[in-house]
């Protein structure tokens, strides 16, 4: 099935949501970072989506993004998106990052921005953290 | 992605068996099934008989008399037939119904609809294992009960229930049984000469026939009978009105035929594609199948596993063709009401996989089901938040 960008659809997800959900780049794979380091960890396993941060700040920049995850293709998509922009991004310049493209990139539907929300409630946490 | 998919969802729909897709082509090509089975005419009388012949064949793999076998669009409206029928039947008597928790929607959806209609209904629960209780059925039977419906094999767990047992308390108390055999005829032995079943519900693409064709089987006893939801035309005892599809019910025939001389050979080839199956899979730490595992039908293994999230499992095991054990809202994550019912939280219900099989299926298929399975699962509890 294809989507309205064209792009191939296998149990209601695109061709990036595809790519990106195993990709685990920035999947934490408990090597030492250096910097000092923020953990998170937040969502719901009863709503179906718990997500495990570390960031690990030098000076004003996220020098190194992990994370661990339970969830839906989408949400585990969403996360590996999210590292790839937040990593060596300036604490200051992260609330810019464009969530809303990303859903739509991703293709998430409007009943999914929990997913959305929940990645600004850490956006918001991280630069707390951080002040 | 490779584009070759696996196909291990049979119990969704069976590939047709070619003899059938072959009949029913012929039937369609040929210039002897033009006219219409209703019509007096040589041609019309033709296609009868091309009927009469499938009607036949159906009815010896189900062990009755022909003439109880109804046509229909296919299992969700003989399941609608006979509850929504049989209730109205009945309803001068009481407007008491029992069914159970873990029935197909094509059945639950009926007695719903029968319950805005004022009947009352009573939905059993089953035992952990998807069992109903005999007694607890027994309990639930008043002196309106008029019809119990509990399906034969589960779509979702191949857990088999004991309708010979149902049956005769259904007898003794003179309350109409009918039973959702969908996921049964064909697969497993019956004989409804000596089964105390009155309704029977059958899906032609549940063993190897054609989709948009299925059959009701009606036993004549005083008492036992359907109001019918469609009306204007003579068909199948008025029950049914309708021009009958020749070409789909021949292939339905054929594959009842087929089904009634290859059920013992299929039975064992389901066993040992089961059990390869689930030994190949089993050492997942925390692995459980879902529902009985002494009364069940070995073409479907329904499996859950802790800190797995089912959309992501079945999204990685494409090109795997496998099924949810439940159907996922987006917004809820919301659990299957069958795996629900048999007690399972809403997270290891959300994690169920339903792998099933068929007469086609390939050993070395099922081996790259379990890599790709172990794989899948391995990937997903490796990048599991610290305490899941």
């Amino acid at each position: 099935m294809n989507d309205k960008s064209g792009t191939t659809q296998i149990h209601g997800y695109n061709e990036l949501t595809q790519k990106l959900f195993t990709r685990a780049e920035y999947c934490d794979s408990k090597d030492y970072f250096e910097g000092e380091l923020i953990e998170l960890k937040m969502g719901d396993l009863g709503l179906g989506h718990l997500l495990q941060l570390k960031c690990f700040i030098k000076g004003q920049t996220i020098s190194t993004i992990r994370y661990r995850v339970f969830g839906c293709p989408h949400f585990m998509a969403l996360v590996e998106y999210f590292c790839e922009e937040i990593e060596g991004s300036l604490i200051n310049d992260i609330a810019k990052i464009d969530l809303h493209e990303m859903q739509i990139k991703l293709a998430i539907p409007t009943e999914k921005t929990a997913l959305i929300l929940l990645l600004e409630d850490v956006i918001d946490e991280i630069r707390l953290q951080c002040v | 992605m490779t584009t070759n998919p696996i196909y291990l969802d049979a119990a969704a729909s069976m590939p047709i068996n070619p003899q059938v897709s072959e009949a029913m082509i012929e039937c369609l090509r040929s210039d002897e099934f033009i006219g219409n089975p209703s019509s007096a005419n040589i041609l019309g009388q033709k296609a009868m008989q091309a009927i009469d012949l499938a009607r036949q064949q159906l009815a010896d793999l189900v062990g009755t008399n022909a003439s109880n076998i109804i046509w229909t669009s296919g299992a969700t409206e003989s399941n609608n037939l006979a509850i929504i029928g049989a209730a109205r039947f009945r309803s001068n008597r009481g407007r008491h119904l029992i069914t159970m928790k873990t029935e197909h929607k094509a059945v639950s959806g009926a007695f719903d609809y029968l319950e805005k209609e004022g009947f009352e209904v009573t939905r059993l629960m089953p035992d952990e294992t998807g069992l109903l209780h005999i007694d607890d059925l027994t309990a639930a039977i008043k002196s309106e009960t008029q019809l119990i419906s509990i399906m034969h094999v589960n779509n979702e767990t191949g857990v088999v229930q004991n309708i010979n047992e149902i049956g005769k308390l259904c007898r003794e108390l003179d309350v109409l049984f009918h039973t959702d055999a969908a996921q049964s005829v064909g697969k497993l032995p019956l004989n409804l000469e000596r089964l105390p079943v009155d309704l029977l519900s059958v899906s032609a693409h549940k063993m190897y026939g054609p989709q948009g064709i299925g059959a009701l089987y009606i036993r004549k006893a005083a008492g036992c009978g359907v109001i019918p939801l469609f009306h204007g035309g003579e068909q199948e005892k008025w029950i049914r009105p309708g021009t009958l599809p020749v070409h789909q019910i021949v292939g339905f025939g054929l594959a009842a035929e087929i089904a009634t001389s290859s059920m013992k050979s299929d039975i064992k080839l389901m066993q040992k594609l089961y059990q390869r199956m689930w030994n190949g899979i089993k050492n997942n730490s925390g692995i459980v199948v879902n529902g009985s595992t002494e009364s069940y039908f070995p073409g479907i293994l329904n499996v859950s596993l802790p800190g797995i999230d089912g959309d992501s499992l079945m999204l990685m095991l494409e090109p795997i063709c496998v099924a949810r054990g439940s159907a996922c809202n987006s917004k809820f994550h919301e659990a299957s009401h069958v795996l629900k019912s048999l007690g399972l939280s809403d997270h290891l219900a959300q994690s169920a996989i339903r792998f099933s099989f068929n007469r086609n299926t390939q050993f070395n298929e099922i081996d790259f089901a379990i890599k790709k399975y172990n794989k899948a699962v391995n990937f997903l509890r490796k990048i599991l938040p610290d305490g899941l």
